[in-house]
Protein backbone atom coordinates (compact mmCIF):
# COMPACT_ATOMS: atom_id res chain seq x y z
CA UNK A 1 0.00 0.00 0.00
CA UNK A 2 1.53 3.33 -0.81
CA UNK A 3 0.42 6.12 2.12
CA UNK A 4 0.49 9.22 2.08
CA UNK A 5 -0.06 11.36 5.75
CA UNK A 6 -1.78 14.82 5.46
CA UNK A 7 -1.76 15.69 8.96
CA UNK A 8 2.08 15.89 9.72
CA UNK A 9 2.90 18.62 12.42
CA UNK A 10 6.43 19.53 12.64
CA UNK A 11 8.64 21.83 15.51
CA UNK A 12 9.97 21.31 18.58
CA UNK A 13 7.36 22.51 21.25
CA UNK A 14 7.99 25.61 23.38
CA UNK A 15 8.97 22.71 26.22
CA UNK A 16 10.24 19.17 26.05
CA UNK A 17 7.32 16.95 26.42
CA UNK A 18 9.47 14.26 27.46
CA UNK A 19 7.81 11.72 25.62
CA UNK A 20 8.38 12.33 21.97
CA UNK A 21 10.05 14.88 19.80
CA UNK A 22 9.06 16.66 16.62
CA UNK A 23 11.42 17.72 13.85
CA UNK A 24 11.93 16.91 10.27
CA UNK A 25 14.87 14.02 11.13
CA UNK A 26 12.35 12.22 13.16
CA UNK A 27 9.43 12.62 11.30
CA UNK A 28 11.33 11.41 8.45
CA UNK A 29 12.51 8.46 10.34
CA UNK A 30 8.91 7.66 11.59
CA UNK A 31 7.85 7.64 7.69
CA UNK A 32 11.00 5.33 6.72
CA UNK A 33 10.23 2.67 9.63
CA UNK A 34 6.27 2.93 8.60
CA UNK A 35 6.77 2.52 4.68
CA UNK A 36 4.76 6.24 4.28
CA UNK A 37 5.91 7.51 1.26
CA UNK A 38 4.86 11.63 1.73
CA UNK A 39 3.53 13.67 4.19
CA UNK A 40 1.37 17.11 4.34
CA UNK A 41 3.56 19.04 6.78
CA UNK A 42 2.72 21.82 8.90
CA UNK A 43 4.88 24.09 11.51
CA UNK A 44 4.50 24.42 15.04
CA UNK A 45 6.39 27.75 14.96
CA UNK A 46 3.37 29.19 12.98
CA UNK A 47 1.37 28.84 15.83
CA UNK A 48 3.83 29.40 18.20
CA UNK A 49 5.71 32.37 16.68
CA UNK A 50 2.73 33.39 14.08
CA UNK A 51 2.48 32.92 10.69
CA UNK A 52 5.23 34.64 9.02
CA UNK A 53 7.94 33.04 10.83
CA UNK A 54 6.36 29.55 10.72
CA UNK A 55 6.14 29.63 7.41
CA UNK A 56 9.20 30.72 6.40
CA UNK A 57 10.49 27.95 8.75
CA UNK A 58 8.41 26.00 7.25
CA UNK A 59 10.03 26.72 3.70
CA UNK A 60 13.44 26.00 5.08
CA UNK A 61 13.27 22.45 6.74
CA UNK A 62 10.95 21.42 3.89
CA UNK A 63 13.47 22.85 0.62
CA UNK A 64 14.80 19.74 -1.39
CA UNK A 65 12.85 17.28 1.08
CA UNK A 66 10.84 15.47 -1.31
CA UNK A 67 8.78 13.22 0.67
CA UNK A 68 7.99 16.43 2.95
CA UNK A 69 4.92 18.54 1.03
CA UNK A 70 4.68 21.95 2.74
CA UNK A 71 1.67 23.27 4.19
CA UNK A 72 1.21 27.15 4.56
CA UNK A 73 -0.63 28.75 7.77
CA UNK A 74 -2.72 31.44 5.91
CA UNK A 75 -4.69 34.18 7.74
CA UNK A 76 -7.20 36.31 5.93
CA UNK A 77 -5.87 39.64 5.65
CA UNK A 78 -2.72 38.18 3.51
CA UNK A 79 0.82 39.46 4.25
CA UNK A 80 3.19 42.17 3.43
CA UNK A 81 3.82 43.78 1.44
CA UNK A 82 -0.11 44.44 0.04
CA UNK A 83 -1.69 42.78 2.89
CA UNK A 84 -3.87 40.72 0.38
CA UNK A 85 -4.80 37.04 0.95
CA UNK A 86 -4.88 36.12 -3.21
CA UNK A 87 -0.90 37.46 -3.08
CA UNK A 88 -0.44 35.24 -0.01
CA UNK A 89 -2.27 32.08 -2.08
CA UNK A 90 -0.09 33.39 -5.30
CA UNK A 91 3.22 33.07 -2.94
CA UNK A 92 2.30 29.95 -1.54
CA UNK A 93 1.97 28.46 -4.58
CA UNK A 94 5.28 29.85 -5.96
CA UNK A 95 6.83 28.73 -3.05
CA UNK A 96 5.74 25.22 -3.94
CA UNK A 97 3.37 24.41 -1.21
CA UNK A 98 -0.14 23.15 -2.55
CA UNK A 99 -2.59 23.36 0.33
CA UNK A 100 -2.87 25.68 3.08
CA UNK A 101 -4.07 25.73 6.78
CA UNK A 102 -5.10 28.33 9.51
CA UNK A 103 -6.33 28.51 12.59
CA UNK A 104 -8.92 31.73 13.75
CA UNK A 105 -8.49 31.78 17.74
CA UNK A 106 -4.09 31.95 17.29
CA UNK A 107 -4.54 34.52 15.00
CA UNK A 108 -7.44 36.64 16.21
CA UNK A 109 -9.77 36.51 13.35
CA UNK A 110 -13.52 35.23 12.59
CA UNK A 111 -13.75 32.14 10.39
CA UNK A 112 -16.64 33.52 8.91
CA UNK A 113 -16.89 34.81 5.35
CA UNK A 114 -17.67 38.30 6.44
CA UNK A 115 -13.68 38.42 7.81
CA UNK A 116 -12.34 35.64 5.99
CA UNK A 117 -14.31 35.50 2.67
CA UNK A 118 -11.67 36.80 0.86
CA UNK A 119 -8.96 34.08 1.65
CA UNK A 120 -11.90 31.23 0.68
CA UNK A 121 -12.18 33.29 -2.52
CA UNK A 122 -8.45 33.32 -3.30
CA UNK A 123 -8.16 29.36 -2.21
CA UNK A 124 -11.24 28.38 -3.88
CA UNK A 125 -9.96 29.79 -7.09
CA UNK A 126 -7.17 27.73 -7.47
CA UNK A 127 -8.62 24.44 -6.08
CA UNK A 128 -6.14 24.66 -3.16
CA UNK A 129 -7.04 22.39 -0.12
CA UNK A 130 -7.77 24.50 3.35
CA UNK A 131 -7.02 22.18 6.63
CA UNK A 132 -8.86 23.31 9.61
CA UNK A 133 -8.96 21.73 13.01
CA UNK A 134 -12.39 20.26 14.02
CA UNK A 135 -11.57 20.97 18.05
CA UNK A 136 -10.82 24.85 16.80
CA UNK A 137 -14.12 26.02 14.69
CA UNK A 138 -17.66 25.76 15.68
CA UNK A 139 -19.82 23.74 13.67
CA UNK A 140 -22.15 26.54 12.91
CA UNK A 141 -19.26 28.53 11.31
CA UNK A 142 -18.02 25.93 9.11
CA UNK A 143 -21.63 25.12 7.54
CA UNK A 144 -21.66 29.23 7.28
CA UNK A 145 -18.45 29.00 5.11
CA UNK A 146 -19.24 25.51 3.30
CA UNK A 147 -22.48 27.04 2.06
CA UNK A 148 -21.38 30.27 0.91
CA UNK A 149 -17.74 28.89 -0.86
CA UNK A 150 -19.00 25.68 -2.22
CA UNK A 151 -16.16 25.24 -4.08
CA UNK A 152 -13.81 25.18 -1.39
CA UNK A 153 -11.90 21.81 -0.52
CA UNK A 154 -11.79 22.05 3.56
CA UNK A 155 -10.06 18.82 4.79
CA UNK A 156 -10.85 18.97 9.05
CA UNK A 157 -8.11 17.21 11.22
CA UNK A 158 -8.57 15.31 14.55
CA UNK A 159 -12.37 14.37 13.58
CA UNK A 160 -13.43 12.99 16.85
CA UNK A 161 -14.66 9.95 18.13
CA UNK A 162 -18.04 10.58 18.71
CA UNK A 163 -19.56 7.29 17.20
CA UNK A 164 -22.67 8.71 14.56
CA UNK A 165 -21.44 12.32 15.41
CA UNK A 166 -23.93 14.25 14.88
CA UNK A 167 -22.53 17.45 13.72
CA UNK A 168 -20.24 16.01 11.95
CA UNK A 169 -22.96 13.58 9.57
CA UNK A 170 -24.94 16.83 8.86
CA UNK A 171 -22.00 18.76 7.60
CA UNK A 172 -20.86 15.43 5.51
CA UNK A 173 -24.68 15.41 4.24
CA UNK A 174 -24.71 19.15 3.05
CA UNK A 175 -21.19 19.65 1.93
CA UNK A 176 -19.71 16.88 -0.70
CA UNK A 177 -16.60 19.31 -0.51
CA UNK A 178 -16.06 18.61 3.37
CA UNK A 179 -12.69 16.19 4.05
CA UNK A 180 -11.60 14.44 6.52
CA UNK A 181 -8.33 13.54 8.03
CA UNK A 182 -8.64 9.71 9.44
CA UNK A 183 -5.83 9.42 11.58
CA UNK A 184 -6.13 7.84 15.45
CA UNK A 185 -8.72 10.47 16.78
CA UNK A 186 -11.70 9.57 14.49
CA UNK A 187 -11.39 6.02 16.42
CA UNK A 188 -15.12 4.98 15.90
CA UNK A 189 -15.93 1.19 15.69
CA UNK A 190 -17.32 0.72 12.07
CA UNK A 191 -16.83 4.46 11.77
CA UNK A 192 -14.85 4.55 8.30
CA UNK A 193 -17.29 1.46 6.94
CA UNK A 194 -19.96 3.96 7.66
CA UNK A 195 -18.43 6.92 6.44
CA UNK A 196 -17.73 4.92 3.15
CA UNK A 197 -21.45 3.35 2.76
CA UNK A 198 -23.38 7.35 3.44
CA UNK A 199 -20.80 9.54 1.44
CA UNK A 200 -18.81 7.27 -0.84
CA UNK A 201 -14.36 6.78 -0.49
CA UNK A 202 -13.23 9.62 -2.30
CA UNK A 203 -13.29 12.66 1.34
CA UNK A 204 -10.90 10.37 3.36
CA UNK A 205 -7.76 11.05 4.14
CA UNK A 206 -5.11 9.15 5.57
CA UNK A 207 -3.43 10.59 8.72
CA UNK A 208 -0.24 9.51 11.10
CA UNK A 209 -1.02 11.61 13.85
CA UNK A 210 2.69 12.96 13.87
CA UNK A 211 4.17 14.01 16.40
CA UNK A 212 2.08 12.45 19.06
CA UNK A 213 0.17 9.59 18.22
CA UNK A 214 1.55 5.91 16.95
CA UNK A 215 1.32 6.46 12.88
CA UNK A 216 0.65 2.79 13.17
CA UNK A 217 -2.51 2.89 14.41
CA UNK A 218 -4.42 5.00 11.47
CA UNK A 219 -2.71 2.35 8.88
CA UNK A 220 -4.17 -0.65 11.14
CA UNK A 221 -7.56 1.10 11.15
CA UNK A 222 -6.95 1.30 6.83
CA UNK A 223 -6.01 -1.82 6.39
CA UNK A 224 -8.78 -3.41 8.37
CA UNK A 225 -11.76 -1.98 7.39
CA UNK A 226 -14.48 -3.61 5.50
CA UNK A 227 -14.38 -1.85 2.38
CA UNK A 228 -13.56 -2.13 -0.94
CA UNK A 229 -9.65 -2.19 -1.62
CA UNK A 230 -10.25 1.06 -4.54
CA UNK A 231 -11.55 2.81 -1.20
CA UNK A 232 -8.62 1.77 1.16
CA UNK A 233 -6.17 3.04 -1.99
CA UNK A 234 -7.81 6.27 -2.13
CA UNK A 235 -7.85 6.69 1.66
CA UNK A 236 -4.46 5.69 2.14
CA UNK A 237 -3.25 8.34 -0.63
CA UNK A 238 -5.49 8.73 -3.79
CA UNK A 239 -7.63 11.23 -2.89
CA UNK A 240 -5.02 13.46 -1.41
CA UNK A 241 -2.86 12.83 -4.44
CA UNK A 242 -6.34 14.41 -6.57
CA UNK A 243 -6.75 16.85 -4.30
CA UNK A 244 -3.15 18.15 -4.97
CA UNK A 245 -3.35 17.37 -8.42
CA UNK A 246 -6.24 19.77 -9.08
CA UNK A 247 -4.57 22.57 -7.75
CA UNK A 248 -4.49 25.26 -10.17
CA UNK A 249 -0.91 26.95 -9.98
CA UNK B 1 10.14 -2.31 9.42
CA UNK B 2 10.50 -5.89 8.64
CA UNK B 3 7.65 -8.09 7.70
CA UNK B 4 9.25 -11.28 8.73
CA UNK B 5 7.67 -9.52 11.85
CA UNK B 6 4.50 -11.75 11.84
CA UNK B 7 2.67 -8.81 13.91
CA UNK B 8 3.94 -6.14 11.52
CA UNK B 9 2.91 -8.09 8.36
CA UNK B 10 -0.31 -8.57 9.25
CA UNK B 11 -0.94 -4.97 9.95
CA UNK B 12 0.49 -3.70 6.44
CA UNK B 13 -1.73 -6.49 4.90
CA UNK B 14 -5.00 -6.22 6.93
CA UNK B 15 -4.68 -9.99 7.36
CA UNK B 16 -6.25 -11.53 10.94
CA UNK B 17 -3.97 -12.53 13.50
CA UNK B 18 -4.54 -16.38 13.25
CA UNK B 19 -1.04 -17.47 15.09
CA UNK B 20 -1.55 -15.83 18.08
CA UNK B 21 -3.99 -15.90 21.25
CA UNK B 22 -5.35 -12.22 20.32
CA UNK B 23 -7.80 -11.61 23.90
CA UNK B 24 -9.17 -8.07 23.98
CA UNK B 25 -9.77 -7.05 27.86
CA UNK B 26 -11.34 -3.92 27.45
CA UNK B 27 -14.65 -4.08 25.44
CA UNK B 28 -18.17 -2.95 25.85
CA UNK B 29 -21.87 -3.91 24.50
CA UNK B 30 -24.80 -2.18 24.16
CA UNK B 31 -25.41 2.05 24.12
CA UNK B 32 -23.67 4.45 25.16
CA UNK B 33 -24.49 7.71 26.41
CA UNK B 34 -23.76 11.29 24.63
CA UNK B 35 -21.63 8.77 22.31
CA UNK B 36 -24.19 6.98 19.43
CA UNK B 37 -22.57 3.86 18.61
CA UNK B 38 -22.63 2.87 15.04
CA UNK B 39 -23.73 -1.00 15.11
CA UNK B 40 -24.32 -2.33 18.23
CA UNK B 41 -25.12 -6.23 17.01
CA UNK B 42 -23.06 -8.84 18.38
CA UNK B 43 -22.89 -10.33 15.12
CA UNK B 44 -20.81 -7.10 13.77
CA UNK B 45 -18.92 -7.46 16.73
CA UNK B 46 -18.18 -11.01 15.93
CA UNK B 47 -17.54 -10.17 12.29
CA UNK B 48 -14.54 -7.05 13.43
CA UNK B 49 -12.97 -9.78 16.15
CA UNK B 50 -12.81 -12.38 13.07
CA UNK B 51 -11.93 -9.52 10.42
CA UNK B 52 -8.83 -8.66 12.92
CA UNK B 53 -7.98 -11.90 14.62
CA UNK B 54 -9.44 -11.33 18.11
CA UNK B 55 -9.93 -15.10 19.84
CA UNK B 56 -12.45 -13.22 22.82
CA UNK B 57 -13.42 -10.00 24.00
CA UNK B 58 -14.24 -9.48 28.01
CA UNK B 59 -16.94 -6.64 27.54
CA UNK B 60 -19.43 -4.88 30.08
CA UNK B 61 -22.55 -3.06 28.78
CA UNK B 62 -22.28 0.52 29.22
CA UNK B 63 -25.89 0.66 30.69
CA UNK B 64 -24.72 -0.75 33.62
CA UNK B 65 -21.88 0.90 33.55
CA UNK B 66 -23.74 3.95 33.82
CA UNK B 67 -26.24 2.98 36.51
CA UNK B 68 -28.19 0.47 34.58
CA UNK B 69 -27.15 -2.25 35.80
CA UNK B 70 -29.94 -5.06 36.02
CA UNK B 71 -30.30 -3.89 32.27
CA UNK B 72 -26.90 -3.60 31.02
CA UNK B 73 -26.03 -7.56 33.02
CA UNK B 74 -28.54 -9.11 31.53
CA UNK B 75 -27.47 -7.61 28.38
CA UNK B 76 -24.00 -9.23 28.88
CA UNK B 77 -25.58 -12.68 30.45
CA UNK B 78 -27.19 -12.50 26.99
CA UNK B 79 -24.09 -12.06 24.79
CA UNK B 80 -21.93 -14.80 26.57
CA UNK B 81 -24.90 -17.34 26.20
CA UNK B 82 -25.25 -16.43 22.58
CA UNK B 83 -21.63 -16.47 21.96
CA UNK B 84 -19.98 -18.74 24.58
CA UNK B 85 -16.43 -18.96 22.74
CA UNK B 86 -16.03 -15.04 22.11
CA UNK B 87 -17.78 -12.84 24.29
CA UNK B 88 -16.75 -13.71 28.14
CA UNK B 89 -18.69 -10.95 30.46
CA UNK B 90 -17.58 -8.08 32.77
CA UNK B 91 -20.60 -7.48 35.29
CA UNK B 92 -20.54 -3.84 36.87
CA UNK B 93 -22.84 -2.55 39.72
CA UNK B 94 -24.16 0.81 40.36
CA UNK B 95 -22.66 0.91 43.98
CA UNK B 96 -24.62 4.42 44.90
CA UNK B 97 -27.60 1.77 45.36
CA UNK B 98 -26.32 -0.19 48.25
CA UNK B 99 -29.24 -2.75 48.72
CA UNK B 100 -29.18 -4.16 45.47
CA UNK B 101 -25.25 -4.66 44.71
CA UNK B 102 -24.62 -7.87 46.69
CA UNK B 103 -27.78 -9.50 45.19
CA UNK B 104 -27.01 -8.14 41.58
CA UNK B 105 -23.73 -9.57 41.69
CA UNK B 106 -25.07 -13.17 42.93
CA UNK B 107 -27.53 -13.00 40.22
CA UNK B 108 -24.52 -11.99 37.64
CA UNK B 109 -22.08 -14.83 39.36
CA UNK B 110 -24.49 -17.73 39.22
CA UNK B 111 -25.57 -16.50 35.17
CA UNK B 112 -21.73 -17.29 34.70
CA UNK B 113 -20.01 -14.29 34.75
CA UNK B 114 -16.70 -14.30 35.93
CA UNK B 115 -15.24 -10.76 36.06
CA UNK B 116 -16.05 -7.28 37.26
CA UNK B 117 -16.15 -3.88 36.16
CA UNK B 118 -15.59 -0.41 37.85
CA UNK B 119 -15.98 2.89 36.93
CA UNK B 120 -16.71 6.21 38.92
CA UNK B 121 -15.72 8.97 37.04
CA UNK B 122 -16.28 10.58 33.63
CA UNK B 123 -19.81 11.19 32.01
CA UNK B 124 -21.49 10.80 34.52
CA UNK B 125 -20.53 11.86 38.34
CA UNK B 126 -20.05 8.25 40.09
CA UNK B 127 -18.83 7.26 43.78
CA UNK B 128 -15.21 7.58 44.35
CA UNK B 129 -13.49 4.15 44.62
CA UNK B 130 -12.98 4.38 48.44
CA UNK B 131 -16.26 4.41 49.33
CA UNK B 132 -17.62 2.22 51.34
CA UNK B 133 -20.14 1.08 48.91
CA UNK B 134 -17.37 -0.03 47.14
CA UNK B 135 -16.37 -2.49 49.83
CA UNK B 136 -19.23 -4.80 48.81
CA UNK B 137 -18.01 -5.38 45.46
CA UNK B 138 -14.24 -6.26 46.63
CA UNK B 139 -15.15 -8.46 49.29
CA UNK B 140 -17.54 -10.27 46.46
CA UNK B 141 -14.53 -10.01 44.04
CA UNK B 142 -11.94 -11.47 46.88
CA UNK B 143 -14.29 -14.02 47.64
CA UNK B 144 -14.45 -15.35 44.71
CA UNK B 145 -11.18 -14.99 43.06
CA UNK B 146 -12.70 -12.74 40.42
CA UNK B 147 -10.84 -10.32 38.38
CA UNK B 148 -11.89 -6.34 38.21
CA UNK B 149 -10.81 -4.18 35.32
CA UNK B 150 -11.10 -0.23 36.74
CA UNK B 151 -11.88 3.02 34.89
CA UNK B 152 -9.04 5.41 35.93
CA UNK B 153 -7.60 7.95 34.62
CA UNK B 154 -4.44 10.02 34.69
CA UNK B 155 -4.27 7.47 38.15
CA UNK B 156 -6.26 9.72 40.11
CA UNK B 157 -8.13 6.74 41.22
CA UNK B 158 -4.83 4.55 42.04
CA UNK B 159 -4.75 6.43 45.77
CA UNK B 160 -8.64 5.93 46.16
CA UNK B 161 -8.24 2.30 45.23
CA UNK B 162 -5.00 1.73 47.44
CA UNK B 163 -6.28 0.58 50.38
CA UNK B 164 -8.39 -1.99 48.23
CA UNK B 165 -4.88 -3.39 46.63
CA UNK B 166 -3.80 -3.51 50.36
CA UNK B 167 -6.91 -5.25 51.46
CA UNK B 168 -8.23 -7.63 48.57
CA UNK B 169 -5.15 -9.57 47.15
CA UNK B 170 -7.44 -12.23 46.26
CA UNK B 171 -8.59 -10.19 42.90
CA UNK B 172 -6.73 -9.60 39.92
CA UNK B 173 -6.67 -5.47 38.99
CA UNK B 174 -6.57 -4.08 35.69
CA UNK B 175 -6.19 -0.29 35.38
CA UNK B 176 -7.89 0.67 32.62
CA UNK B 177 -6.61 3.35 30.44
CA UNK B 178 -2.71 3.30 31.99
CA UNK B 179 -0.49 5.98 30.38
CA UNK B 180 -3.63 8.71 30.22
CA UNK B 181 -1.10 10.63 32.45
CA UNK B 182 1.31 10.38 35.68
CA UNK B 183 2.50 7.43 34.24
CA UNK B 184 4.90 6.87 37.33
CA UNK B 185 2.06 6.38 39.35
CA UNK B 186 0.61 3.28 37.22
CA UNK B 187 4.36 2.29 37.26
CA UNK B 188 5.01 2.70 41.23
CA UNK B 189 1.86 0.47 41.58
CA UNK B 190 2.55 -2.24 39.67
CA UNK B 191 5.71 -2.85 41.34
CA UNK B 192 4.31 -2.76 44.52
CA UNK B 193 1.49 -5.16 43.82
CA UNK B 194 1.88 -8.25 42.00
CA UNK B 195 -2.07 -8.54 41.33
CA UNK B 196 -2.36 -5.21 39.64
CA UNK B 197 -2.07 -5.17 35.87
CA UNK B 198 -2.27 -2.42 33.64
CA UNK B 199 -4.50 -1.93 30.33
CA UNK B 200 -3.06 0.86 28.42
CA UNK B 201 -6.18 1.14 25.68
CA UNK B 202 -6.19 5.45 24.96
CA UNK B 203 -7.93 6.84 21.51
CA UNK B 204 -4.74 9.17 21.76
CA UNK B 205 -2.47 6.58 20.85
CA UNK B 206 0.30 8.46 22.34
CA UNK B 207 3.05 7.51 20.10
CA UNK B 208 6.03 5.36 21.82
CA UNK B 209 3.95 4.35 24.80
CA UNK B 210 3.73 0.90 24.63
CA UNK B 211 7.82 0.72 24.23
CA UNK B 212 8.28 2.93 27.14
CA UNK B 213 6.03 0.63 29.15
CA UNK B 214 7.50 -2.37 28.01
CA UNK B 215 10.65 -0.82 28.96
CA UNK B 216 9.71 -0.14 32.47
CA UNK B 217 6.87 -2.17 33.81
CA UNK B 218 7.26 -6.13 33.68
CA UNK B 219 5.90 -7.39 30.78
CA UNK B 220 3.30 -10.09 32.32
CA UNK B 221 1.30 -6.63 34.00
CA UNK B 222 0.46 -5.32 30.56
CA UNK B 223 -2.97 -6.16 28.74
CA UNK B 224 -4.03 -5.46 25.80
CA UNK B 225 -7.82 -3.48 25.61
CA UNK B 226 -9.82 -1.73 22.74
CA UNK B 227 -12.56 0.11 24.42
CA UNK B 228 -14.59 -1.47 21.10
CA UNK B 229 -17.70 -0.50 20.65
CA UNK B 230 -16.55 2.68 21.61
CA UNK B 231 -13.26 3.00 19.92
CA UNK B 232 -12.07 1.46 16.86
CA UNK B 233 -10.30 -1.82 17.99
CA UNK B 234 -7.90 -1.88 14.88
CA UNK B 235 -6.51 1.41 16.58
CA UNK B 236 -5.73 -0.35 19.17
CA UNK B 237 -3.93 -3.23 17.70
CA UNK B 238 -2.22 -1.08 15.28
CA UNK B 239 -0.23 0.53 18.34
CA UNK B 240 0.63 -2.76 19.15
CA UNK B 241 1.48 -4.68 15.55
CA UNK B 242 4.15 -1.51 14.50
CA UNK B 243 5.87 -1.33 17.57
CA UNK B 244 9.06 -1.50 18.14
CA UNK B 245 8.59 -4.47 20.47
CA UNK B 246 9.96 -8.10 19.78
CA UNK B 247 7.39 -10.36 18.55
CA UNK B 248 7.51 -12.57 21.69
CA UNK B 249 6.65 -8.87 24.06
CA UNK B 250 3.73 -8.39 21.45
CA UNK B 251 2.34 -11.78 21.83
CA UNK B 252 2.21 -11.08 25.22
CA UNK B 253 0.44 -8.04 25.67
CA UNK B 254 -2.07 -9.09 22.94
CA UNK B 255 -3.10 -12.20 24.73
CA UNK B 256 -1.13 -14.61 26.86
CA UNK B 257 -1.23 -11.49 29.86
CA UNK B 258 -4.74 -11.54 29.41
CA UNK B 259 -5.42 -15.41 29.92
CA UNK B 260 -3.37 -15.10 32.79
CA UNK B 261 -5.39 -12.25 34.63
CA UNK B 262 -8.84 -13.25 33.14
CA UNK B 263 -8.99 -16.77 32.77
CA UNK B 264 -6.74 -18.38 35.33
CA UNK B 265 -8.02 -20.48 37.83
CA UNK B 266 -8.66 -19.69 41.23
Amino acid sequence: MKWIACDALIGKPRAPTGEWVSSRADLLSEMRRLGIRKAMVRHAAALDCGPCPGNLTLVKETRGQGPLLPVWFLTPDGTEPDFCPDSAVTAMLKSGARAAWTEPDAEGFSLLPWCSGALYEALQARRVPLFLDYLKIKADDLDRVLSDFPGLRLILLNAPRLGRNRLLYPLLRRHPQLHLCLNHTYSVFRGIEDLCRLFGSERWLFGMGYPSADGGAAMAAVMYADIPDAAREAIAHGTLERLLKEVKT
Amino acid sequence: MTTADYFVHCGLTGQPLRRVLVIDAHAHIGHCVGIPILDTRLKTLISVMDRLGIDRVYASAFEAVFGLDRMGNDRVIAAVRQYPDRIRGYMALNPAYRTTVLPEMKRCFKAGLRAIKIWSYGMRPGLRYDHPNYDLIFRFAHDHRLPILAHTWAGQEIEQLRDAFERYNGIRWILAHAGSGDIEKYLRTVTVYPHVHLDPVLSSCPRGFLERLVARAPLHKIVWGTDQLLLNPAHQLGRVLFARLTPEQKRAILGTNAAGVLEAQP
